[in-house]
């Protein structure tokens, strides 16, 4: 179904499954962010930067 | 590199911070400019942490400015854009060639020394490119010269500073002065970007790095080994660096352009480069190849459309390999490079020529042909790898 044959019923159920999908994105970069963070303490150097 | 380029410091994300703050609710395009401006300013006096240097930086950016003023009212514009290309090139070999300082007599030499750091923090090789793509726009009357603020904008921002990506001048003038909002999933989006771009360059290259990669002083089929994951950490740190920009370009709204597409998965040495450092490649294809092949195709009367395509494609990724380093290791390399093109090309035109239009499309989607091109193009590319690797040191 495209965009536009959506019925705004569609629309409303899609909305708590959009939320949840954001927020789990969220959670997905927090984890990310973490990760890095904490691999990355030691400084960083790129091997393109600034050459 | 420390200071504030380091994009795991403070100041860079302080940076980012407060453009988020200032620019997201701005509604003129001028507003926008000078908060640009501002921020790329206070990025560089933190970056450059000394006010001498900024004032040199400064000075610099001033007189270019001066420069492309003279270019665009003189009627022998040909005499400032080779001025400012000498100048350019001259700022480049100084920092391509270390220690070109100490063959100068003092205080000449030692001046010169004192210069190469300040030109590593402002990325230097970048900034030439962007030069250049400013110049030439100017010198051909496709765009007045921009104002103090549009080129500290152009060719200083913050988030492209220290690698790219380089962003053509076209592409710059013509980007909405006031961006559209971006929505959440867009927010998430950008956000993404720079997580991935941290998660690739912190845990994944640095894991591969440590455990895997060891100078090159193991030999025997680890070589083999070693050569291959010295590509992909290669490949996942510069596109790391690159997402990261282009997440941050997102959420500021200032358009910076992708540079990479899967590489590795080329087919041939034109179609890495049309997927590799792409920003890079599209400069050189706008201000090298174009150009060049333009010239020879005038001076051959329209003769030898071939020849003249391939060798313009070679000599501009020679020159593309030059830009990298002046040293024998990035001679080779831009060899390298500039006969693959070359012989891609020339292979290109006679596959097309034997078979036909539509024979070499069947032909090269063929999983098996498709399979050998990538495998030999990826091999080409690794091989060249270890010549940069080389030059850096690494290898």
């Amino acid at each position: 179904m495209s965009e536009s044959e959506k019925t705004p019923e569609d629309a409303s159920q899609a909305a708590p499954a959009t939320f949840a999908w954001l927020a789990l994105q969220t959670l997905g970069i927090v984890a990310l962010l973490v990760l890095a963070l904490w691999c990355g303490r030691q400084g960083s150097y790129f091997v393109y930067q600034g050459f | 590199m420390s200071g504030g380029s380091d994009l795991f410091s403070l100041q860079f994300w302080g940076v980012v911070g407060v453009g988020l703050l200032l620019l997201t609710p701005l509604t003129s395009g001028r507003a926008r400019r000078w908060v640009l401006a501002l921020l790329n300013l206070v990025f560089l006096v933190l970056a450059l942490d000394s006010l001498k240097r900024v004032a040199l930086v400064a000075g610099g950016l001033l007189a270019f400015w001066g420069l492309l003023r003279a270019l665009a009212k003189s009627e022998r514009g040909g005499l400032w854009f080779g001025l400012s290309l000498v100048s350019g090139l001259a700022l480049m070999i100084l920092h391509k060639l270390p220690g070109l300082g100490q063959l100068a007599p003092d205080p000449v030499g030692p001046t010169l020394e004192r210069l190469n750091p300040l030109l590593a923090l402002i990325g230097i090789s970048y900034v030439f490119l962007r030069s250049v793509e400013v110049a030439r726009a100017v010198w051909s009357r496709r765009h007045p010269p921009p104002s103090p603020l549009g080129l500290l904008n152009y060719l200083l921002p913050f988030h492209m500073l220290a690698a790219g990506p380089i962003q053509g001048y076209e592409d710059f003038v013509e980007q909405p002065e006031v961006p559209d909002a971006i929505g959440p999933q867009e927010t998430l989006n950008a956000l993404w970007r720079i997580a991935f771009g941290l998660f690739k360059k912190f845990v994944v290259a640095y894991v591969l790095e440590r455990v895997f990669l060891h100078g090159f002083m193991i030999r025997g089929p680890y070589t083999l080994l070693e050569m291959h994951l010295y590509a992909l950490v290669v490949y996942l740190d510069f596109s790391a660096y690159s997402d990261i920009a282009v997440g941050v370009g997102r959420l500021l709204g200032v358009r910076t352009p992708e540079n990479f597409n899967r590489p590795y998965l080329a087919r041939n040495m034109i179609d890495f480069w049309e997927r590799w450092h792409i920003s890079l490649s599209e400069w050189v294809k706008r201000n090298l190849f174009i150009p060049l092949q333009l010239t020879l195709v005038r001076r051959s009367g329209g003769k030898h459309a071939l020849a003249i395509s391939s060798v313009s494609l070679g000599v501009a990724f020679f020159l593309c390999g030059l830009w990298h380093g002046v040293s024998l290791a990035f001679f080779l390399w831009g060899l390298m490079h500039g006969l693959g093109v070359l012989v891609t090309n020339v292979y290109r035109a006679r596959l097309k020529k034997r078979l036909g239009k539509q024979g070499v499309k069947e032909y090269l989607e063929r999983r098996g042909v498709r399979l050998v091109a990538t495998i030999l193009t990826v091999e080409y590319v690794v091989v060249s790898l270890i010549l940069v690797g080389w030059s850096w040191g690494v290898a």
